[in-house]
């Protein structure tokens, strides 16, 4: 079985160098090879998970010898649970975007990417010790900023992704001071030890704090949590697939398995919880209500991905269930998330429009994603039996025995959440259709992974023996229940009331209050925040560098009197001894 | 002795390079090859040399060797971090000599070009491996000397290399001197010009010595790009031939580094350092480090900066280096072992990186004007393999894994961490904004080189110069980071003691 | 410092001083070559003057004959790209002499 572990990582890197290679010789085989060699990784991801028994870590060769740290492994319940979800959904991903991808050109560079991607991500989950998920942490990150620009023609894509890079390189560098820190401080950076160690005296109250906070920003860089978050709407300019995989089910979790793997460290003082917790709710408040005015449909998605991961970094901060609520809503919340996103993806291929408000009415016409997307929104709405009812409520559940106001206020972001899943759905796929021509439903291999999708989100969590690997059940208490089931009918009425009304009285309230319009206006903008950081870069970094760059003036006189200068300043310090 | 053997075949194969430029009208087509190959071979050779010797004597600790028994006679200095920075030299050099078959047509001064990239790598060999003063100033003059007159190679069409080699003669010159002045101070105390003997200088007498290393280490700086002395690194490598841009950011300025180092190395080990008497109430040692440290967020923060508003793919590359070249120094001025092997590392990984990154920059031509970013954009869709070059060394030289610049960085910032002091810990905080900050320029290269598409009808781009000779080298340095950063082991086994 | 060595050391001091101001105020190559000698002198004569105290000369003596010889090479080197420059450029004035674009 560890064979496994470290194949599962290995598999989809050593297959990259290929792509390129057979892709020169044949295209269908190098996507058929795609597909075949994530389906290899799913089907290791399921043997791991299939016989696990007991925790371990193993190590193989010293990787940075002065501290020797060496390439390890760490196969435990919550590590070896998302590794087989993470390949379960890349390879049906990979064989969504052998449809969706057909006729672009630079597929051999997709491919790779991708596979570069999953490999990365699974060796990120599969990492034993601090300084190995770092470096696979920025890969991943790399591999994402070039495949949201992978279209390089459109300056769009070329800026979202290098935004992308910019923004969660950010949190990198917290995360990457955090993580020197503790090689510093402990000469290790193997999990055991770090959590053995907390509180003792190289690494006490002060030091943990530190590091917990920087390892809270790094989480949240790559979680697109607020106020790091401006990346993920724009990171839409990538293909669906891209956003399916990348940016709704792995690599945002990225942020919330950091913490989930360092709770020993967040639990050890309670000011942590509390950030975590404020961080998670203020970002799900926000995402859902930026998803409630959107009018594109991807954005509309990517607001909400920001919101269910607030919600997951809520849970980990209130939870007394070491983030295990937080796991099982990331596996829950990836699976819908991914659907919705290939159901998208879907829509866009077959009108190639992205705007709610110019799609309606493929009710009729593209049935089958009609139904994956139908099925994603209810199970983010948290519908029973599927798989988001389970997991919000558990989340819910565990939240009111700490902390009954978040607990209050992840029921209430509920309410949004159904407006705005059942806003998208109404607008694209009822009423009548505004589109010149009839679309297409899509090819079967972008068919299939949608319908394999549904089965999931409807039996997977009867499926899934979450006790096995993660020793927590999943409790419900029944006020919980009715706080949900509350939340959803009052949001499903809500829509309903505001769409197919359609009276006019309501049209002209909206168009006249002031307020009201502002708030939409804010809210499309992303509140501010990407002018914020613009005001930074001009107003701060550029008159400097303008500074900076006078300094170089060419003269040669100048250069001389900069070196007399200072050598007479040297001069005068010392003999006035300052120095 | 083979330090000794080394160069003598360098010189010996300097001397023929520029015998085998005579005799222009027989062999005048090949005549870039010719004497390219015999300036290779000899680097290959030498470096093959010093392979086997780490190799079969397995040396770990330092090795003295004076070649007679007088008391005038020099001290050279052979351990692992000497034996590194060597070994990046040559293979620096080896890129850049192979790179300049196809770089130098047959009208230039073949012959003296080669020659004097052979003496540069010679001195370079020498200053790293000298012990005391008068060797170090000796080899530090020559590989000056061999600089100046790279830097002045000029084409009929442009004349901004002698103007850039003026300002660099001066000012290296200028500091060199200083650097002679500080010696002198140092041995009016001492009594000995052995670098060993700078342990006792903060013991003793302490103002003078603080006062004497500083000249000292501002002396060796401008070499090294220290804050108020870089002035001249844009200019010099902007408008220098493109092989000599490549040596100089990658093995030339680095050299300067190292000298800092052998400079730190015996004060590292002080241990009863006196006070000073001064305003500041520090000790010797702590004075000279915070000097240091200050120093080196000035020259890192310039260096990141400047690159902002630069239009030229050259001149954002020698701002670049200004800034590593300030973290090293920060790096070195904890005065710990890890900061000296962190520094050696990150010569090897800089070395490498920057080198490839300005052959590369010289695809479309060889005037100043050909690397401007306006005339390079595009260039990733005329030719993908190209796109990737620029993108894969611009990643890298922000220290994103899998290539090795990462390990670097990471151990300098270990290194000031490790420091365990306040001030240190915001030298590191302030390293790692940096490093952030350097982000913005390579992704401006990025964006507009490997992903943008030209803006001008192919007619009015520059026509681009794609052969197998000039894409090589950079490859193959591109090779070797991710070498390096996938197997960090393979090298650091060597550095540590 | 025994007080002729202190002289000495800050007569070339002075002249280091001297040196680097007059290279940078300079209007003509010439005459920052001269500097440029200025502060050679200053630094030779600074290391001389460092045997004087009470460490054997002969280490400074040997120092300074070669340090003579190399500011000899640069200063020649220096020349011969300065008469290059006044081909090229027309001018001995270093505030002129300024075709890199900025």
């Amino acid at each position: 079985m560890i064979y496994a572990a470290w194949l599962i990582w290995a598999v989809p890197i050593i297959s990259v160098p290929f792509i390129p290679l057979i892709g020169m010789v044949s295209q269908r085989g190098r996507n058929w090879f795609a597909v075949l060699a994530s389906a290899l990784t799913a089907f290791i991801g399921f043997y791991l998970a299939a016989s696990f028994s007991s925790g371990m870590t193993e190590s193989s060769i010293i990787w940075l010898p002065i501290f020797k740290v060496p390439v390890q492994v760490l196969v435990d319940g919550t590590s070896v649970l998302l590794a087989a979800f993470i390949s379960f959904l890349s390879f049906l991903i990979v064989l969504y975007s052998v449809g969706y991808m057909k006729g672009e050109k630079g597929q051999s560079r997709y491919y790779s990417l991708i596979l570069l991607f999953v490999g990365a991500m699974l060796g990120l989950v599969m990492a034993g010790n601090l300084i190995q998920l770092y470096f696979f942490w920025e890969i991943v990150g790399i591999c994402s900023a070039f495949l949201i620009a992978f279209w390089y023609d459109k300056p769009e894509a070329r800026r979202a992704g290098l935004k992308a890079f910019v923004v969660t390189r950010f949190g990198d560098i917290a995360l990457f001071i955090a993580v020197l820190i503790v090689l510093a401080n402990l000469k290790t950076t193997n999990y055991a030890s770090i959590f053995s160690a907390i509180g003792s005296k190289p690494f006490g109250t002060n030091t943990v704090l530190l590091v917990g906070i920087l390892l809270l920003i790094g989480a949240m860089g790559k979680s697109a949590q607020v106020p790091l978050h401006v990346w993920l709407p724009d990171a839409m300019e990538g293909p669906t697939p891209v956003s399916a995989l990348i940016h709704a089910a792995t690599m945002v979790n990225a942020g919330v398995y950091l913490v989930i793997r360092m709770f020993p460290l967040f639990s050890y003082s309670s000011t942590l919880l509390v950030l975590v917790t404020i961080v998670g709710l203020t970002s799900m408040i926000f995402g859902a209500a930026c998803a409630v005015v959107s009018e594109d449909l991807k954005r509309i998605l990517a607001y909400s991905t920001i919101s269910q991961l607030g919600i997951m970094f809520a849970s980990i901060g209130v939870g007394t269930t070491l983030g295990a609520t937080a796991t099982y809503h990331l596996i829950s919340q990836g699976l819908f998330k991914a659907l919705a996103f290939l159901a998208a993806g879907s829509v866009i291929t077959a009108t190639g429009s992205r705007n709610v408000e110019e799609l309606g009415g493929l009710r009729k016409s593209m049935k089958y994603t009609y139904i994956g997307f139908l099925f994603a929104m209810l199970a983010m709405s948290g519908v029973p039996p599927l798989i988001g009812f389970w997991s919000k409520d558990w989340i819910v559940s565990t939240a009111l025995t700490s902390n009954v106001v978040a607990a209050i206020l992840i029921a209430l972001s509920s309410v949004l959440t159904t407006i705005y899943s059942f806003r998208a759905l109404f607008k694209v796929f009822y009423g009548k259709s505004k589109l010149p021509n009839e679309p297409k439903e899509s090819s079967t291999v972008m068919i299939v992974p949608i319908m394999t999708l549904v089965v999931s989100v409807t039996v997977g969590w009867l499926v899934l023996d979450y006790q096995r690997l993660v020793p927590f059940n999943i409790t419900i208490d029944p006020l919980t229940i009715g706080m949900s089931l509350a939340a959803i009918a009052s949001g499903i009425g809500i829509v309903y009331v505001a769409f197919s009304s359609r009276t006019a009285q309501t049209q002209s309230l909206m168009g006249r209050n002031a307020p009201l319009i502002a708030l939409r206006k804010y809210l499309l903008e992303g509140l501010g925040f990407d002018k914020f950081y613009g005001f930074l870069y001009s107003r701060i970094v550029l008159p400097l560098a303008k500074t900076s760059s006078y300094l170089e003036s060419g003269w040669l006189g100048v250069n001389m009197g900069l070196m007399l200068a200072s050598v007479l300043l040297i001069i005068f310090l010392v003999a006035l001894k300052v120095i | 002795m083979w330090l000794l053997t080394v160069m003598e075949i360098e010189f010996t194969a300097a001397m023929i390079c520029l015998a085998a430029d005579y005799g222009r009208k027989c062999y005048a087509k090949w005549r870039p090859y010719v004497v390219g190959s015999i300036a290779t071979g000899s680097l290959i050779i030498s470096l093959v040399y010093l392979l086997y010797y780490r190799w079969t004597y397995n040396e770990t600790s330092s090795v003295s060797l004076r070649p007679t028994t007088s008391t005038f006679a020099s001290l050279y200095i052979i351990n692992e971090y000497t034996i590194f920075v060597i070994f990046t030299a040559f293979v620096v050099g080896i890129a850049v000599s192979i790179y300049s078959w196809k770089y130098l047509s047959q009208d230039d001064n073949v012959g003296p070009f080669f020659s004097l990239l052979i003496l540069l790598l010679t001195s370079v060999v020498g200053v790293v491996s000298a012990g005391d003063f008068l060797s170090l100033f000796l080899f530090w003059e020559a590989m000056s000397i061999s600089a100046y007159g790279l830097v002045a190679f000029y084409k009929e069409s442009s004349q901004i290399s002698l103007e850039a080699s003026l300002k660099y003669i001066f000012l290296a010159g200028a500091g060199s001197l200083l650097a002679l002045y500080g010696i002198s101070l140092v041995y009016s105390i001492t009594g000995s010009i052995d670098l060993s003997s700078l342990g006792s200088l903060l013991e003793t007498n302490t103002e003078v010595g603080v006062f004497a290393l500083i000249i000292i280490m501002l002396g060796f700086g401008v070499e090294a790009a220290i804050f108020p002395l870089h002035t001249w690194l844009p200019d010099v490598y902007s408008a220098a031939p493109l092989p000599v841009s490549a040596v100089l950011s990658g093995i030339v300025t680095e050299t300067g580094v190292f000298v800092l180092l052998k400079i730190i190395q015996p004060l590292s080990a002080v241990t009863t350092a006196t006070n000073v008497n001064t305003l500041l109430k520090l000790s010797s040692t702590e004075e000279i480090q915070g000097i240091l440290a200050v120093l080196a967020i000035l020259t890192m923060f310039i260096g990141n900066l400047g690159g902002y508003v630069q239009t030229n793919v050259k001149r954002i590359l020698s701002f670049s280096s200004i800034a590593q070249m300030g973290y090293m120094i920060a790096a070195l001025s904890t005065f710990s072992v890890l900061g000296i092997v962190a520094v050696v590392f990150m010569i090897w990984n800089h070395g490498i990186s920057k080198s490839g990154f300005f052959l590369m920059s010289g695809l479309n031509g060889k005037n100043y004007e050909d690397s401007e970013l306006d005339n390079l954009q595009g260039l990733g869709q005329k030719n993908k393999v190209v796109g990737i070059m620029f993108a894969s060394n611009s990643l890298a030289m922000v220290g994103s894994p899998p290539f090795g610049m990462f390990w670097a960085e990471l151990l300098i910032v270990e290194a000031l961490i490790a420091a365990s002091s306040t001030f240190f810990f915001a030298v590191a905080v302030i390293v790692v904004l940096n490093i952030f900050l350097s982000l913005g320029y390579y992704l401006r290269i990025i964006n507009r080189v490997a992903l943008n598409a030209p803006d001008r009808p192919q007619e009015n781009m520059p026509k681009s110069n794609f052969s197998l000779g000039l894409l090589i080298p950079p490859l193959l340095l591109i090779a070797l980071s991710l070498l390096t950063g996938i197997f960090p082991y393979l090298l650091l086994d060597h550095l540590i003691l | 410092m025994p007080s002729d060595q202190l002289i000495f050391t800050v007569t070339a001091t002075v002249l280091v001083v001297i040196g680097l101001g007059s290279m940078a105020y300079s209007r003509n190559l010439i005459k920052t070559v001269m500097a440029f000698q200025a502060i050679v002198f200053g630094a030779n004569l600074a290391l001389f003057s460092s045997g004087l105290g009470s460490y054997s000369s002969y280490m400074s003596q040997t120092f300074v004959l070669f340090s003579i010889l190399v500011g000899a090479s640069v200063e020649a080197v220096a020349l011969a790209i300065i008469v290059v420059i006044h081909r090229k450029y027309g001018t001995l004035n270093p505030w002129e002499i300024r075709k890199l674009k900025h």
